[in-house]
């Protein structure tokens, strides 16, 4: 095995960069239903669950911006560089019995991926299920791994979320695979 | 030399400016820019390409695609050579060393042809019948290093190899005339159309017949959208519309450089168009394998696109009027066409042979003459098989046997086929789930019903509309049975496993009808070949001997790949360090500071052990385990599997899922507890900690964590939906560093623990909640090493940090890190179980010690209904004890077999776990042992590799068998 750091070292060629984000704040929504109190403290802290299959980008407590990005029926993840914001947002659903904030900061990495050469790199690290639309988020596999693909905003970049622990493994597919672009 | 270069404009393909050096078998040669290393061979006039599989008989180059199976020759040196490479389809490059294959010491003076004469012993099945006594072990080297072919490279390969994925609306498979017309058509269509050419160009066999429309034609489909990818071989249909390709990105050019070599193209289809031609059928006569037997399509295309004569005269053996073509295009070409002989009688002839071709209708080849090549042969009537044969000069035979439509991704996809008996073919009988068929792999060959029918089906196909009908063949009559009455010597069906028709006759007398026994029984079909052009002759020539109509004795069934794919197009990316996902810990650098040696447990990349100078692993376990018993030692924890379960039913949940009651656990408390499957198998365990009335923190094994998270989750969305709880791994969220020993408090205590953590305020088998310098921690007392222990889950950032601080003041409590070795000793002189080492997919809770915990239990839980089968109640079950060697000094091998008599015999058990105790000074050992739990006391035998170790039954604990350890100092 090589290095753990010099393995997420950022990638970076012509048309395509991948960079680790390690500082954002990640957590997962748990509910048991759409219409829970889980689902209305979020809507008091100003933020609204996506349809599924869907990633928004919205602003949270003190207007720090939030990503959200529906993972299953019964789960969103939320993210966040703002750590005051997620700790605030924490707090707020903290009381919930609906269901529950689990924090995953540290364990789930969001890799951002941008560049002209984006479609060729996924479908070679993935499939074509790794090819999302503007707005769109899903989990498929990348790298032999499971991995949520977000386009967040306008589309023009892709955020992996995937293991921290495999975080390594993807950038090793990433950097081979670029190579040979 | 009768082979020879023709001047332009034969040779489409070819750039004459552009002059290839190349080698064989030592020899050096020169071709062009655009030849295969087929076509170069040929034009420099080598007839002797290769040796058969089994008699090593003589062989030339035969055909000029992906049927070529005479001349299969290994390609390049050291680790860059790659075996049995088609020389058909190897495109020439500068600098390509090649070699012939199968022969020794050279193809020209191959010992191995001493087969040949031999012949009369070796038949079909020889092996079966010949090599049992007195044990097929003896035989089994010596054949094995005769069968294969090439050699492979003696190192790992150097080449990289990618895969991509596509979708497309409609997929064609084939650059022909048809594919290009579908292609077009479909993409006017407005679909997403993408067309594979095998090749370096699209045309197919227009490409050299009339490139310029065939340039006009592939343009016009890319006008319309449609996209093209050369040498893209489409290999396999699969389910749900997967196609896969494989593109060959360079060719090996013995330049010693690692290389992008090949890439996988996975295709999603909505629908496909297979337009993948035909293969000529070549004609049954004696001695049709030799170099200079040639198929006549592949005459013609190594003249019209290689610029090759494969010879000066020329004798055609026909089946089928487009003989007649080839027979004027040669003559074109400047080849004296000797004679048309033709096996059917005049009046089937669909044909006018044209002014100056002598037929000979009704006749076949008697004879071939020549043995590395050809020098004449003789025709004779088939109508008088006693009569005199006529000998005709000539140093080329061009076999024109008919047509077999390449109908194997029709057959992937799973379609049934139809024999047409006036031409003698099978094609596809309609379409194949997503595959549509078209041109002459449908069975139409007339060119211009072919490129409609292919427009027509392209069109619909984009649109979802209903498919045109199937046109006619047009091809004119073949006879199924080619093979000269009377004739003798080899008449082989198929040319890359020597089955001739005497080994068809063979296996149809003793009784093999089915077409697949008669491929496994004489190999015809196998290799390369796949039937391509073997498969018609051998199923007619057994319908013959067995008395069946073609139709009645059907086909094989074509399975993907339709050619030769590299194991590294398969691999990809997964070699190396990328070849299986590892999990990596968060803190991997400190313990590589600390010179750990890391190796693979549970997918978890982590350190066994952290030998000092001169230690081994065995070495640095003992010690470590030894300063966990005498003082203190950390281990780092973080891949224990971690979930997160919350909700009003999270308690009612877990009580389901484990074989202990989880519901009568108050916040703080936690219990040990096994998991099982619906077959009532142990299939993990771990500790659950209640935090609070609707949440609960569950460590699973660290390998386990997976498996069951996805069975909780299986068992609530498909059994228990009304519960309401969410499980949410949080493994990685949390690193989690364990402090043990008798020690570990006062290590702890001295980097600023809170008192509430000391262990008289805080029982074993609790989790307390608590902050370290600003971390949030989550402290577990629970102990895998009979030890006080503490399991401290905090942020997974702050790892390194808690490692860094313990470590600061570890010598003060001669404190070591320990790794995953010491923990096995440690656990190991505890008696406590590893799943998945101690137990197997047979093992119940009962035969762990646990059948007062199922006995207790009144609620159910997932695999109790299986605890009552009569297999669960069998007292003669394998049950976990413990083992002490009868002499106090042997180690107990793991996997060794207790029984009373050497193997083989019935087993009683094996031994599961096996350590030297650095506490006892003696080895300790867990094993399954049938009806173990009242069997202490008793001397068993223990086998390994021809040994046998005495051994005596005992309970575990071996150490502290009281448990006053767990609470360390006070």
């Amino acid at each position: 095995m090589g290095d753990l750091e010099a393995a997420l070292a950022p990638v970076s060629a012509d048309g395509i960069e991948a960079i680790l984000e390690r500082d954002w704040h990640v957590a997962a929504l748990r509910y048991f239903a759409v219409h829970g109190d889980l689902i209305e403290a979020l809507a008091k802290c100003g933020l609204g669950l996506p349809a599924l299959g869907q990633a928004v980008e919205a602003r949270g407590p003190g207007g720090a911006h939030f990503l959200l990005a529906a993972r299953s029926p019964t789960e969103t993840w939320v993210m966040t560089r703002d750590g005051a914001a997620f700790g605030a947002l924490a707090a707020q659903l903290a009381p919930c019995v609906d269901g529950c904030l689990v924090d995953q900061s540290g364990g789930l990495w969001p890799v951002r991926v941008r560049g002209a050469r984006i479609e060729e790199l996924l479908t070679r690290i993935g499939s074509t299920a790794a090819l999302v639309a503007a707005g769109a988020a899903h989990v498929t596999r990348i790298a032999e791994l499971t991995v949520m693909v977000a386009a967040p905003g306008d589309g023009a970049e892709r955020l992996l979320l995937v293991d921290r622990v495999y975080a390594p493994h993807l950038f090793g597919w990433i950097r081979a695979t670029v190579a040979d672009l | 030399m009768s082979a020879h270069r023709l001047p332009a404009p034969w040779g489409t393909r070819l750039d004459r400016a552009a002059r290839v050096p190349f080698s064989f078998d030592g020899r050096d040669f020169e071709g062009f820019a655009g030849d295969t290393l087929a076509s170069a061979l040929l034009a420099n006039g080598v007839r002797l390409t290769g040796r058969s599989f089994k008699y090593h008989r003589p062989r030339g180059v035969f055909a000029a695609g992906v049927e070529e199976t005479s001349t299969l020759v290994d390609v390049g040196e050291g680790a860059y050579r790659s075996p049995n490479e088609n020389a058909a389809t190897l495109e020439l490059v500068p600098g390509l060393t090649a070699s012939s294959v199968n022969r020794w010491p050279s193809l020209r003076f191959d010992f191995g042809a001493i087969n040949a004469r031999l012949a009369a012993v070796l038949p079909a099945g020889f092996y079966y019948k010949t090599f049992k006594w007195p044990d097929w072990h003896w035989y089994e080297p010596s054949i094995r290093r005769m069968a294969g072919l090439g050699r492979v490279a003696n190192a790992s390969d150097p080449d990289r190899y990618e895969e991509i994925a596509v979708e497309v609306d409609v997929l064609v498979v084939g650059a022909g005339l048809a594919g290009l017309c579908a292609a077009r058509a479909a993409a006017e269509a407005g679909a997403r159309v993408r067309v594979l050419a095998a090749g370096p160009q699209p045309g197919g066999a227009l490409a050299y017949r009339d490139p310029q429309r065939a340039r006009e034609l592939a343009a016009s489909a890319e006008r319309a959208g449609a996209r093209i990818a050369t040498r893209t071989l489409a290999f396999g249909v699969y389910d749900h519309g997967l196609v896969c390709a494989r593109e060959k990105l360079v060719e090996q050019d013995g330049a010693q450089r690692p290389r992008l070599r090949e890439r996988l193209w996975k295709i999603r289809a909505r629908a496909v168009i297979a337009a993948t031609g035909a293969f000529e059928r070549p004609m049954v006569f004696p001695d049709n394998d030799r170099p200079g037997v040639m198929l006549a399509g592949a005459v013609e295309e190594y003249a019209r696109a290689f610029g090759v004569a494969c010879g000066r005269r020329v004798v055609v053996a026909a089946n089928c009027d487009s003989a007649y073509d080839t027979a004027r295009s040669l003559r074109e070409a400047g080849m004296e066409v000797v004679a048309v002989v033709d096996r059917r009688r005049e009046a089937e002839r669909g044909r006018d042979p044209g002014p100056g071709t002598r037929v000979i209708a009704g006749a076949g080849l008697s004879a071939v003459f020549g043995r590395n090549g050809v020098s004449g042969c003789s025709v004779r009537q088939d109508a008088a098989p006693t009569g005199r044969a006529e000998r005709l000069d000539c140093d080329l035979i061009a076999s024109a046997g008919g047509f077999a439509p390449a109908v194997h991704l029709h057959s992937h996809a799973g379609g049934r086929l139809r024999w047409l008996d006036a031409e003698a073919m099978f094609v596809p009988d309609g379409p194949a789930g997503v595959v549509v068929s078209v041109g002459a792999c449908a069975g139409v060959f007339d060119a211009t019903a072919a490129a409609e029918h292919a427009e027509l089906a392209g069109r619909a196909l984009a649109r979802g509309e209903r498919l045109p009908p199937w046109p006619a063949p047009g091809i004119g009559r073949s006879l199924a049975h080619t093979a000269l009455s009377g004739a003798r010597g080899k008449q082989f069906v198929d040319l890359q496993n020597d089955v001739d028709l005497g080994d068809v006759a063979l296996a149809a007398r003793e009784n093999y009808r089915s077409v697949e026994h008669l491929k496994r029984y004489t190999t015809t079909g196998m290799g390369t070949d796949q039937g391509k052009t073997s498969n018609v002759n051998a199923l007619v020539a057994l319908g013959e001997f067995s008395g069946r109509e073609p139709a009645a004795v059907g086909t094989t069934t074509f399975r993907p790949p339709f050619v030769p794919v590299t194991l590294g197009t398969f691999v990809g990316r997964r070699t190396g360090a990328l070849y299986r996902p590892l999990k990596r810990l968060p803190a991997e650098a400190w313990h590589v500071e600390r010179g750990a040696l890391f190796e693979q447990f549970g997918n978890w990349w982590r350190p066994a052990a952290y030998p000092q100078p001169g230690e081994d692993l065995h070495a640095a376990a003992q010690r470590e385990a030894a300063a966990v018993r005498r003082g203190a030692g950390l281990m780092d924890g973080s891949p224990l599997g971690k979930l997160d379960v919350f909700g009003p039913d999270a308690a009612a949940f877990l009580d389901l899922m484990y074989v202990g009651t989880v519901s009568t656990l108050k916040a703080g408390q936690a219990r040990y507890g096994v998991v099982l499957n619906e077959h009532g198998v142990v299939m993990d365990d771990g500790i659950v900690a209640r935090l609070a009335d609707n949440r609960f923190w569950v460590n699973t094994t660290s390998a386990g964590v997976e498996r069951t998270a996805a069975a909780f989750e299986e068992w609530l969305q498909c059994e228990y939906p009304q519960l309401r709880l969410c499980i949410t791994p949080v493994t990685s969220h949390y690193g989690n560093v364990t402090v043990a020993g008798p020690r570990a408090w006062a290590w702890l205590a001295s980097i600023g623990f809170d008192a509430a953590l000391a262990p008289k305020a805080m029982r074993h088998m609790t989790l307390r909640e608590a902050t370290w310098e600003g971390t949030p921690l989550k402290v577990m007392r629970a102990s895998f090493c009979g030890e006080l222990s503490y399991e401290i889950n905090l942020p997974v950032d702050r790892t390194r940090a808690l490692l860094d601080r313990l470590w600061a003041r570890a010598a003060e409590f001669e404190a070591v890190p320990y790794g995953i070795e010491a923990l096995e000793i440690l656990r190991t002189e505890k008696g406590y179980l590893h799943v998945g080492t101690d137990t197997d997919g047979t093992t119940l809770p009962g035969d762990i010690g646990m059948a007062r915990g199922v006995e207790r239990k009144a609620a159910n839980f997932v695999g109790r209904r299986s605890l009552l089968r009569p297999a669960a109640l069998d007292p003669n079950r394998f049950v976990l004890v413990a083992l002490d060697s009868a002499d106090g000094r042997t180690l107990l091998p793991v996997g060794a077999q207790i029984a009373p008599e050497p193997p083989p015999t019935r087993t009683q058990g094996h031994v599961t776990s096996s350590y030297f105790s650095p506490t006892l000074g003696r080895p300790v050992a867990l094993a399954m042992l049938e009806r173990g739990g009242s069997r202490v006391g008793e001397r068993i035998k223990v086998h390994h590799l021809g040994r046998v170790i005495e051994a005596v039954v005992t309970r575990a604990p071996f150490v502290d068998p009281e448990g006053r350890r767990i609470d360390g100092e006070e």
